[in-house]
């Protein structure tokens, strides 16, 4: 993607991804001529940032599900060597 | 544990060697047990045990990690050598003492042990040199501890104080005594840390006791100070010094000076600050605190040590770890410490010269705080006031309120991380509030304790610097700036997080992006983690706050638990040292609290660890999933965006204002605004840059279905810029954004995409995004409704003129960013001379998974897709033969892209293409072992686990995918198998052609050949003749009866559940089937034919010529070789219809003892096994095709088919590796000769041979059962055969439900009604009964 052309289309996709009011939207491109072309730039890759996080999200759903299997088990691991240790002590009390 | 210590050398790698230690740990913890055992005899053992862990413990830090030096290859294997012998030793005395009697003595165990640790730690001292710099600090504390003890006891022996808490002191002197035994033991053992927390505790200790038992000042013997020790003296003083306090008068001031030495005023270097800070830290603290202060000291002295060796490589990042768990250490311990104590010690450590000496310069400013209030006595912290001997509580010491004008007295604010100082309220005076000595001023507050004449304590709270904002700079970097040389700096930066609001969110991404630019690769980017350190640090921090949130939401009883365990055995080391009982019950006692203690840390850190570890790998994989996500998400923008569908493009591009035309609409607006300025340069950006905002106008209207509105191409500019502006922020949940009417645009705008980036779009944009984006993609590959657009959307301007022409050029496929930029599906497509509709379907195919759009995986999926004769498996060397028909070239190219995009996407998306296949349990069958149910976790392991040397995992595939195709045929009436005496349908492929699935229920088709639906005729005969072998063929013709042998075959096993029902009219015609030249016989039986062709499809533009006239006469199949059609009538026709390709053993194995057995027993290697490989595959596809599968018979089935395809691979492997059968083997192979010489000739008994002869009777008889044809099932809706199966024919599904009950057999009565028999009786079912209890 290196063209005006090119580079207007995907931002006009990641504007059209959003979920904002006509009159959001209508304001925003109002905005983009008066953007320079780095502040265009840097809207495209805020937005796609946005939006490769939002198309992601499952992977992070998975991670904390993921993490709190692990405590859980940890939990558990922990509460079986608290177990024994309360075992021992018992054994010489 | 090394096999070989004396050889041992250390691995290479940090890992490796952290796991060689975790080994000894786990041999060590063995060894436990066993000495445990033998307790009686086993004393020494203990001694050994313990001076192995020891050892270990060595070699690691205190959360378990390996210590640096393991990274010394010669002090490692030394450390490790030492460690392996003696655990050899150990492992040789256990086997003493496990055959010795128990009464047998050990002289002197006890010694020898001793002697032996002593040994273990010297040895090791000299190992781990350099490590324990702190050794000689604990030595000297351990002295200085014996002289106070000496002093305290004698102090005590020498004035018979009256105890006044009715404590005893010899047993006050016994404990301390017991203290410093355990510390000597902790020195011996260079267990450092444990040697502190008692110190503490003694110090303590010491002081309880000089406060039980007072003395006056002339009685006390003078304690020695300890090196940079403050007394609580010195912290008064300190709080003078720092202008908090008021001086007190000057004789008392004296006083107190002659007792103690101020040591800590002026520090001169860094270690000495570090002194200095500890003991603030420290005196400030109450008892109850003191956990958290040894652990301060443990990271100040952690620090301290690695600032002692700057010469080390990885310094940067072992001190920048410290200095985390130090600043997350010390913020706690801050949060306890008076505010003015913590911004002295800030500013210190920012490198500021202590506040005294400023206080120096700025006389005037201390003149002003020492004058008010002298009646009043204030006091740092309430602990002071419980130490210290009345005499001086008549100090007259103040802490003054830091008033405004005092502003610069106090700190330099500079220093205090740029917090404001609020003027603080005034100092109060009451005296109603008495407060007794213990109570602590909430919220950190400044307390300020007046100390009264009458010794009435009494707090006032004041707020004076009640300031949280955020510092600018933080102690954090003030340590960095200190600390770390330029480069660690760069990393430190990036570290800084300013903007993450969620590192589970929006920054990660950002980051990767950013990290890509120019790079290419975001894998790739991950794996050199040097750009992603940051990331991964700011992840693991938020992972932390997720683990603390959620422990602290679930008030995490079991960790409370522990937390308790520990603190009891502490408990009960402190009791059992002061306990009144004989020294050797003492030493078993704490010997084996020890052993208790040992191992429930060694158990609760590896536990920890093992967390850790999961934790790490849980972050890799989800870093990876997301990141790959990502990847393919960017890629399918990217390739939406330039190359979808051309389609799309078309109606984008063209449907509005052309490039040209906008680039002139541009250039008119740029003239009218600049007033003529001409400058070339200037008008080609500006020209640009309104192209790029156009163009994204008109591409967002286009999606969002509103058309073009005015504006476009000039955007209407009367918008009030900020009422704009605050409408967006509005959208994007942003508020409070500042922004004046005097702001200049273009910072209004950076302000607002900063907060952007910090709020991260998306969080604040839709919650219903996935289905919005869906709706968007929806509209951009759906021109139409682009071009249409809707009610309110005014329809886009349609290009006119030669400046518009509508470019139906394929466009660029958008490679990702590891394909060499450049690849155009055009040149593709042209090389290959794809059809249009193949090409319209590879194009559609690579949006759907853009991960593929690379030339590599596009090559090999066009190559997958062939047919015909020069076409086979990418697998030649576990899939044997050629594809030549629609459902092998289907199981090909699914295979082939499940592959490419394992390669290319990853597990996971593999994973979702699998299941995206939608198997039956019948498909799923060949991947039994890998898949059984079906679940995402099961596709994923197995695409995880996919091994292309795998062979039955390649070939399952393969079938399965195979199967899926086959049925997708089933499914469009491509191929449909003869019932009720229907005839069959099926397809057939005449000349090259290459072929990409079903689009629309019909093939789609590149190249020059076509396919053929069929009507299929059968006639059959059972007569067989002996004929002489046909020498009379050449090569040519030999490959072509064996072909058509094989046809016959294969078709014959897709119409082989007809073979009762259509045994008359197999009957009627008798055609002799070509045999191969080693054959002796050659069979005259049914046959097979093409009655007339339904549909032609070829691949052109004009395709498919559908419900077309029969372009080839039918084949006669099945006929002798002699009379084959020649080459010209029927060369192209492979009709090979097999259900599957297979492993099949080729030449090479010809002195075999198998083939030699095949070739007496009148077969052959390629004969046996591909017939036994076709009569698997009818087996399977009529189960399939006419059953309804139980539980029970789901399996038992299952369980058969898979011992069908074990034999096959068990014979196969003797085959390939010239094993030599045994007789049982043999009888068996026989026994399959003679099936498929059945199934050859069209015996409908070859089931039940084949069940006879691989299963047993029981077995065989529900094999039978399985095979029977259903010919009248309204009627006769149950079918049973005295098995323990039972098929009942379901009227919804059209298919018979199997029933299979183990221990049960069923039969049929005379009334059509279900004998149900087991163990219990009969039982008597009708129709509906039975299929209701089938079905649960």
């Amino acid at each position: 993607m290196s063209s005006a052309e090119e580079r207007g289309k995907r931002l006009g996709f990641l504007i059209a991804t959003l979920e904002l009011t006509s009159q959001q939207r209508e304001a925003l491109f109002s905005l983009l001529p008066e953007m320079s072309e780095a502040q265009l730039e840097e809207l495209s890759e805020v937005l796609e940032a946005s939006y490769l996080q939002e198309v992601t999200k499952n992977a992070d759903e998975k991670l904390v599900g993921e993490l709190k299997n692990i405590e859980e088990k940890y939990e558990d691991a922990v509460a079986q060597v608290n177990a024994n240790t309360t075992k021992e002590l018992d054994s010489i009390s | 544990m090394p096999k070989n210590p004396e050889k041992f050398r250390p691995p290479s790698s940090l890992e490796e060697r952290r796991m060689v230690i975790e080994n000894l740990k786990n041999d060590l913890d063995a060894l436990t047990v066993e000495a445990g055992a033998l307790r009686k005899g086993g004393e020494e053992m203990d001694g050994l045990v313990k001076s192995i862990s020891m050892l270990i413990f060595e070699l690691s830090d205190e959360r378990g990690e390996p210590k640096r030096f393991i990274k010394d290859e010669d002090r490692f294997a030394k450390a490790i050598n030492k460690i392996s012998k003696k655990i050899d030793k150990i492992k040789n005395k256990l086997q003493e003492l496990s055959v010795e009697q128990p009464e047998t003595k050990i002289p002197e165990p006890q010694e020898e042990v001793k002697d032996e640790i002593k040994e273990d730690i010297q040895e090791l001292e000299t190992i781990t040199a350099g490590d324990d710099r702190e050794s000689i600090n604990v030595k000297e504390h351990y002295n200085h501890a014996e002289r106070t003890l000496e002093e305290l006891e004698s102090y005590l022996q020498n004035h018979n104080i009256e105890n006044p808490q009715g404590l005893s002191i010899e047993n006050y002197i016994k404990s301390l005594k017991g203290m410093l035994g355990r510390m000597k033991e902790k020195l011996d053992q260079k267990l450092y840390d444990d040697f502190e927390e008692i110190d503490i505790n003694f110090e303590l200790g010491v002081k309880d006791a000089y406060k039980i038992f007072p003395k006056s000042p002339d009685q006390v013997p003078k304690q020695q100070p300890k090196e940079k020790e403050i007394s609580d003296e010195d912290l008064k003083k300190i709080a003078i010094e720092l202008g908090v306090g008021k001086e007190q008068p000057e004789p008392e001031k004296k006083k107190v000076a002659k007792e103690k030495k101020v040591t800590v005023i002026g520090l001169e270097d860094a270690e000495a600050d570090w002194g200095l800070l500890e003991e603030i830290g420290v005196k400030l603290l109450s008892k109850e605190k003191r956990q958290e202060t040894n652990e301060l000291t443990k990271r100040i002295n952690q620090i301290l040590r690695l600032a002692g060796k700057a010469d080390r490589a990885n310094l940067p990042n072992e001190v920048e770890e410290q200095m985390k768990r130090f600043e997350h250490t010390f913020k706690e311990l801050l949060s306890k410490i008076p505010e003015n104590i913590y911004k002295e010690f800030k500013s210190q450590l920012a490198g500021n010269a202590p506040s005294w000496e400023k206080t120096k310069e700025k006389e005037k400013s201390v003149e002003k705080v020492k004058e008010p209030k002298k009646e009043t006595e204030p006091v740092l912290e309430e602990q002071i006031i419980e130490e210290k001997p009345i005499e001086e509580e008549k100090l007259s010491l103040e802490l003054h309120p830091l008033e405004p004008e005092n502003e610069d007295v106090e700190i330099d604010v500079s220093d205090l991380q740029g917090e404001p100082v609020k003027p603080s309220a005034e100092l109060k005076t009451s005296e109603k509030e008495p407060v007794m000595s213990g109570e602590i001023p909430d919220k950190g507050i400044v307390a300020e304790k007046m100390v009264k004449a009458e010794n009435k304590v009494e707090i006032i709270p004041d707020y004076p610097v009640e300031v949280k904002q955020e510092p600018k700079k933080g102690l954090w970097s003030r340590f960095k700036e200190a600390v770390f040389n330029r480069e660690t700096k760069k990393v430190a930066q990036k570290v800084s997080y300013d903007t993450v609001t969620s590192v589970l969110g929006v920054k990660l991404i950002t980051d990767a992006l950013y990290a890509i630019k120019g790079k290419g690769d975001l894998a790739e980017w991950w794996k050199g983690r040097k750009e992603s350190k940051g990331s991964r640090e700011a992840i693991n921090e938020a992972y932390q706050n997720l683990i603390e949130s959620f422990e602290k939401n679930k008030k995490n009883k079991t960790l409370e638990e522990s937390e308790k365990i520990v603190q009891h055995l502490a408990d009960l080391k402190t009791k059992v040292e002061s306990a009144d009982i004989s020294p050797e019950e003492k030493k078993a006692l704490l010997d084996r609290l020890w052993l208790i203690s040992m191992k429930h840390e060694q158990d609760s850190k590896a536990t920890a660890k093992d967390r850790n570890k999961q934790v790490d790998s849980a972050l890799d994989s989800y870093i990876q999933g997301k990141i790959s996500g990502m990847k393919i998400a960017r890629d399918g923008l990217n390739f939406a965006l330039t190359a979808t569908g051309f389609a799309m493009l078309r109606g984008l591009m063209y449907a509005g204002t052309a490039i040209a035309e906008r680039a002139g609409k541009a250039r008119k607006e740029f003239d009218k605004k600049t007033f003529g300025a001409n400058e070339k340069k200037t008008e080609l950006k500006f020209v640009a840059k309104d192209v790029f905002v156009n163009s994204a106008i008109e591409t967002a209207r286009a999606l969002t279905g509103r058309g073009e509105k005015e504006g476009v191409g000039g955007v209407k500019r009367t918008v009030d810029f900020i009422k704009a502006l605050g409408t967006i922020a509005r959208g994007f949940g942003i508020y409070g954004l500042a922004i004046s009417g005097t702001t200049v645009h273009e910072q209004a705008i950076d302000k607002l995409l900063s907060q952007l980036k910090e709020n991260g779009a998306a969080v604040t944009v839709s919650k219903n995004f996935a289905e919005h984006v869906e709706r968007v993609w929806e509209t951009y590959s759906n021109p139409t409704n682009i071009l249409g657009g809707n009610k309110e959307s005014e329809k886009p301007e349609v290009p006119s003129g030669p400046e518009q022409p509508p470019i139906v050029e394929r466009p660029e496929v958008p490679v990702p960013a590891e394909v060499p930029q450049g690849i155009s599906i055009d040149q593709i497509i042209d090389d290959n001379k794809l059809s249009a509709e193949f090409s319209d379907s590879l194009v559609s195919f690579l949006k759907e998974h853009p991960e593929l759009s690379n030339k590599e995986s596009i090559e090999n999926i066009l190559n997958a897709s062939k047919i015909g004769p020069d076409a086979h498996s990418h697998h030649g060397n576990i899939i044997k033969g050629t594809i030549d028909t629609l459902d092998e070239s289907g199981g090909e190219r699914r295979q082939v892209i499940f592959e490419e995009i394992l390669k290319h996407g990853g597990p996971q998306a593999a994973a979702n293409y699998l299941q995206s296949q939608h198997f039956s349990s019948y498909h799923l069958r060949h991947l039994s072992g890998h898949i059984n149910k079906g679940t995402p976790d099961e596709f994923l392991k197995f695409a995880e686990k996919y091994n292309t040397n795998d062979p039955r995992m390649v070939s399952g595939l393969f079938q399965a995918m195979q199967g899926r195709e086959s049925t997708d045929l089933a499914n469009a009436g491509l191929e449909v198998d003869a019932v009720n005496g229907k005839p069959g349908i099926d397809n057939h492929v005449r000349g090259k052609v290459s072929y990409f699935g079903l689009e629309g229920g019909k093939p789609v088709l590149s190249g020059s050949g076509t396919v053929t639906v069929d009507q299929m005729g059968v006639r059959g005969a059972v007569v067989e003749k002996t004929v002489a072998p046909d020498k009379e063929l050449d090569l040519g013709k030999t490959d072509i009866k064996e072909s058509i042998r094989e046809d016959w075959q294969k078709m014959g096993s897709r119409l082989a559940p007809q073979w009762e029902g259509n045994a008359s009219v197999q009957a009627e015609t008798n055609t002799v089937v070509p045999q191969t030249e080693s054959s002796r016989t050659e069979a005259v039986r049914p046959a097979t034919r093409v009655e007339k062709t339904l549909n032609t499809y070829k691949s052109s533009e004009s395709t498919p010529v559908a419900e077309a006239a029969p372009v080839v006469a039918p084949v006669e199949k099945n006929i002798p070789a002699e009379k084959m059609p020649a080459p010209k009538q029927a060369p192209e026709t492979n009709v090979e219809k097999s259900a599957e390709k297979s492993p099949i053993a080729s030449e090479p194995h010809a002195d075999a003892p198998l083939n030699k057995f095949l070739v007496e027993h009148g077969s052959n290697q390629k004969e046996f096994f591909g017939n036994f490989q076709t009569m698997r595959a009818a087996i399977e596809k009529h189960m399939d095709s006419s059953l309804v599968y139980t539980e029970g018979s789901s399996k038992f089935l299952e369980e058969k088919t898979n011992y069908l395809y074990g034999l096959q691979e068990k014979y196969k492997s003797a085959l390939e590796h010239n094993l030599k059968l045994s007789s049982t083997d043999l009888r068996q192979i026989d026994k399959i000769i003679e099936t498929e010489e059945l199934y050859k000739n069209r015996k409908d008994e070859w089931v039940e041979a084949l069940g006879k002869s691989l299963f047993n009777k029981e077995d065989g008889k529900v094999m039978e059962l399985v095979f029977a044809e259903h010919s009248n099932p309204d009627l006769e809706p149950i079918l049973a055969n005295n098995s323990n199966a039972v098929r009942i024919w379901d009227p919804a599904k059209k298919k018979d439900v199997i029933w299979y009950v183990e221990d049960t057999t069923f039969n049929v009565n005379k009334n059509g009604d279900l004998i149900v028999k087991d163990s219990s009786g009969e039982k008597i079912m009708d129709k509906e009964t039975v299929l209701k209890l089938a079905k649960q």
